[in-house]
């Protein structure tokens, strides 16, 4: 039980931070909008392609937005020390490694998901699209939050951190990128994305499972510095 | 003053102890397999020697000052200690089981690091940041936050964020958790940092009552500590 104790308390002290820096959710958000935005003007929205295009442009903008403050995840501890005391705490730091990753997911990468759906619906993709694309992004994000929070590990304390991370997260996203728009394709032309789910569900599972203890590791690396 | 540095060894001489100090001999502290040992310990930081050669056996009651100039390794002492580093070369023994080893979580049930940096999350309040320490560290009960909060004199808003107290207070809510974890080995760097008198000499009162119960404390400090001398020894690392 003690161990429960202790993800539940990482969990809720995580809910806690975001609920106070609100900007660490509303920042991705806006630069989710920016970046649609952006690729909406560049190819128009009258482009015949527009349809085939946007479900990709939501995910390239998903996995930058995401990108955008991955560092957060462990920099305040690093910074205040907390970190030396949860690698001391004698909990697994894995543990808490995923209980922090889980947060971060629900309060950054849902919200994500959610301007998603927004955006297609804005934009006038039909229903069983947009149904697809969340359901890859429900699926695909938590591999991007757990494979870049290894990054954000590897690189905590680093001078230009920020892009650090994102050279070594980026070039790992794109087999669920590909998965994750393929979905969206295949829902465009009345296809199955069971294939693409399942693919996303299995690499979800294995980072879910992997990532905590690679990104332990990492931290215990970083204190150790 | 006795040096504990091998004669042999590859640089200058970086540890003395004063007033009066005991060679060990690490057969000998290993089978008494009590307290806390180090034994020909080296450090470094980067890849420059901090420390070499350092033996020192700490037993039940003892403070033990750390003092040097700055660059001398204080801090790197007490990360390798505390088992967040590893050294270079020789071992730390807590109870006859090696904390690089065997015995790190042993060591690490009986330990509490504080570093130079507070560990005091800026936006949580000071109940919620012991409350969480204490969670991680899996201490079961009532939570007597208020309580320790009030011994270190906390005088600022329980309901205010940290990151808008005092360096002072933050410092308080961290020498809190000195109250509410029950440890036998207090590794304290810079501890008196930000503090005034009344707050170093509450910490002092600490010090003296947990060696007084029989706890061991190794504090790095440029300050003077003002607590009974028979309790303290002071060991300068150049």
């Amino acid at each position: 039980m003690p161990l429960i104790q202790s993800l539940s308390a990482t969990v809720s002290r995580e809910f806690q931070r975001f609920s106070r820096n609100r900007n660490e959710i509303v920042q991705p958000l806006v630069f989710f909008g920016l970046v649609v935005t952006l690729i909406a003007l560049a190819i128009g929205p009258d482009n015949e392609n527009f349809s085939t295009i946007a479900p990709a442009a939501a995910w390239i903008a998903v996995v930058l937005a995401l990108t955008l403050n991955l560092n957060a995840i462990f920099s305040q501890d690093h910074d205040d020390g907390s970190l030396e005391q949860l690698v001391l705490s004698g909990t697994p730091l894995a543990l808490l490694v995923s209980g922090k990753m889980f947060a971060h997911w629900i309060a950054v990468a849902l919200p994500q998901i959610g301007s998603a759906w927004l955006f297609m619906f804005i934009v006038g993709i039909n229903a069983d699209v947009t149904y697809a694309l969340c359901l890859s992004l429900i699926f695909g994000s938590p591999v991007l939050v757990c494979v870049g929070g290894i990054a954000a590990a590897l690189t905590l304390g680093t001078r230009s951190s920020g892009s650090l991370v994102a050279l070594i997260a980026l070039p790992l996203y794109m087999p669920v990128l590909i998965f994750g728009t393929a979905a969206a394709i295949n829902a465009n032309v009345g296809a199955s994305i069971a294939a693409e789910l399942y693919f996303l569900g299995g690499l979800s599972v294995l980072a879910v499972t992997l990532c905590p203890f690679a990104c332990a590791a990492a931290l215990r690396a970083r204190v150790a510095v | 003053m006795v040096c504990l540095v091998e004669e042999n060894s590859s640089f200058e001489p970086r540890l003395r102890i004063t007033p009066s100090t005991t060679v060990v001999n690490p057969a000998n502290t290993r089978t008494e397999g009590r307290g806390l040992t180090l034994e020909a310990l080296t450090g470094e930081r980067g890849l420059a020697p901090v420390f070499s050669a350092l033996d020192l056996r700490i037993q039940d009651g003892e403070l033990i000052q750390i003092v040097g100039a700055n660059g001398s390794g204080k801090s790197t002492l007490l990360r390798i200690i505390a088992g967040l580093m590893d050294p270079e070369s020789g071992s730390v023994h807590w109870q006859a089981e090696d904390i690089h080893g065997a015995g790190r979580a042993l060591f690490q049930a009986d330990c509490f690091y504080l570093g130079h940096k507070n560990a005091v999350a800026e936006d949580l309040t000071a109940i919620e940041n012991l409350e969480y320490f204490l969670k991680v560290r899996g201490v079961k009960g009532k939570c007597r936050c208020g309580e320790a909060l009030e011994a270190v004199a906390y005088s600022a808003s329980l309901r205010a964020i940290a990151g808008k107290t005092s360096a002072g207070q933050k410092q308080r809510i961290a020498l809190a958790k000195l109250l509410l974890v029950d440890v036998k080995v207090w590794l304290l760097d810079e501890p008196f940092t930000s503090l005034d008198a009344q707050g170093k000499s509450i910490v002092e009162n600490l010090l003296y009552q947990h060696c007084r119960s029989g706890g061991i404390a190794l504090v790095a400090t440029h300050q003077s500590i003002n607590i009974d001398p028979q309790y303290m020894r002071q060991i300068t690392l150049t």
